[in-house]
């Protein structure tokens, strides 16, 4: 099954990249959740993250002669709109790398005891630090081991280890401390 | 309870972009194309016998850009080695100049020299021949013979 599907990605990679619109449209619905999640998980601005996700498509229609297999357009995709994601919090000025355990919480209206947890723990993602950010989103959205996480955000493999650790740890903390007695443990 | 991490798996699930994304994508996709095609198509431009870059520029393809940079860079360097030329000329004539004034300097010095001199010489003589009362002349005092003391030796 799963072989059937890599043949059929490659085989709609090389119609798109013979010129097929048709083939490439095809791409774009295979993987705009996973380019579109990324980016509005980092951004938490659905409207900018739309513009990312589509810049990222752009890029990739511009690049297609570079891409070898259907596995390396998922990993170029999602390498790509890191940086688009990266350069567009520069351009907004709101890229500054703080420090994680300076990252400032989240500002939120919920009431203590609030059982949307899912809210409170995007917002809690949505302050770290962009890097620590990015790693956590590939790590648990898209549910990459720590060398493909490395690969795709072009940064030495112990930086990603040391970077999520320190991230999960943080993200404990605060959401236990926002939580009151609820404690959260490592899986 | 859940672990951290499986909350952080069902907080940060996939979402679905807003309806109509693909084809604003390719919306997109197929205006870049156009643009790419318009470029691909425009003319090269014609080859004319009367422009000075038409051979050359085509032959080496080298833009309009590149040769004016080039030839910049060759002005620059030419009006460097005129101006360094001129530069070494005019410290030449200055030495040269310095050097005319430095004789004739030494030559007016001379000749005032040699004026002092023959005064001097002419007063020591007019001295030497007037008796002194009261002078002795001492064996170790030196007889005035009436050469200069200070001239050098005859060759």
């Amino acid at each position: 099954m799963r072989d059937q599907t890599v043949e059929t990605g490659d085989a709609v990679l090389g119609r798109a990249m013979a010129g097929d619109s048709a083939a490439f449209e095809e791409i774009v619905r295979a993987h705009q959740s996973m380019v579109f999640s990324v980016a509005c998980h980092f951004l938490r601005d659905p409207g900018r993250a739309e513009e990312i996700a589509q810049e990222a498509f752009l890029r990739l229609y511009q690049n297609l002669n570079r891409i070898e297999s259907s596995a390396h357009l998922v990993q170029w995709l999602r390498k790509v709109t890191w940086r688009c994601a990266i350069d567009e919090l520069r351009r907004a000025g709101r890229g500054k790398e703080t420090p994680l355990a300076e990252a400032p919480e989240p500002v939120t209206d919920d009431p203590p005891g609030d059982l949307l947890l899912e809210g409170r723990l995007q917002k809690l993602v949505a302050s770290l630090p962009p890097r620590a950010r990015m790693m956590v989103i590939l790590r648990y959205q898209e549910d990459l081991d720590l060398a493909e996480i490395a690969r795709a955000m072009d940064v030495p493999l112990n930086t990603v280890k040391s970077g999520l650790a320190r991230a999960v740890g943080v993200l404990r903390q605060k959401l236990n401390r926002v939580l009151g007695d609820v404690n959260y443990e490592t899986a | 309870m859940k672990p951290l991490e499986d909350e952080l798996r069902n907080a940060l699930k996939r979402v679905e972009p807003p309806p109509g994304f693909a084809g604003r994508v390719m919306a997109r996709v197929e205006q870049l194309a156009e643009e790419r095609a318009r470029a691909a198509a425009k003319p090269a431009r014609a080859w004319s016998p009367w422009s000075p870059w038409s051979w050359f520029g085509r032959r080496m393809s080298m833009s309009f850009g590149a040769i004016a940079a080039l030839a910049a860079v060759v002005l620059l360097a030419v009006g460097l080695a005129l101006w360094q030329q001129h530069r070494i000329e005019q410290e030449r004539r200055a030495g040269e100049a310095a050097r005319a004034q430095l004789i004739e300097a030494l030559r007016v010095t001379s000749a005032k020299l040699n004026h002092v001199r023959s005064k001097v010489r002419a007063v020591t003589v007019d001295d030497n021949s007037i008796p002194r009362p009261g002078r002795h002349r001492t064996s170790s005092e030196p007889v005035f013979d009436g050469t200069d003391p200070g001239a050098l030796p005859a060759a």
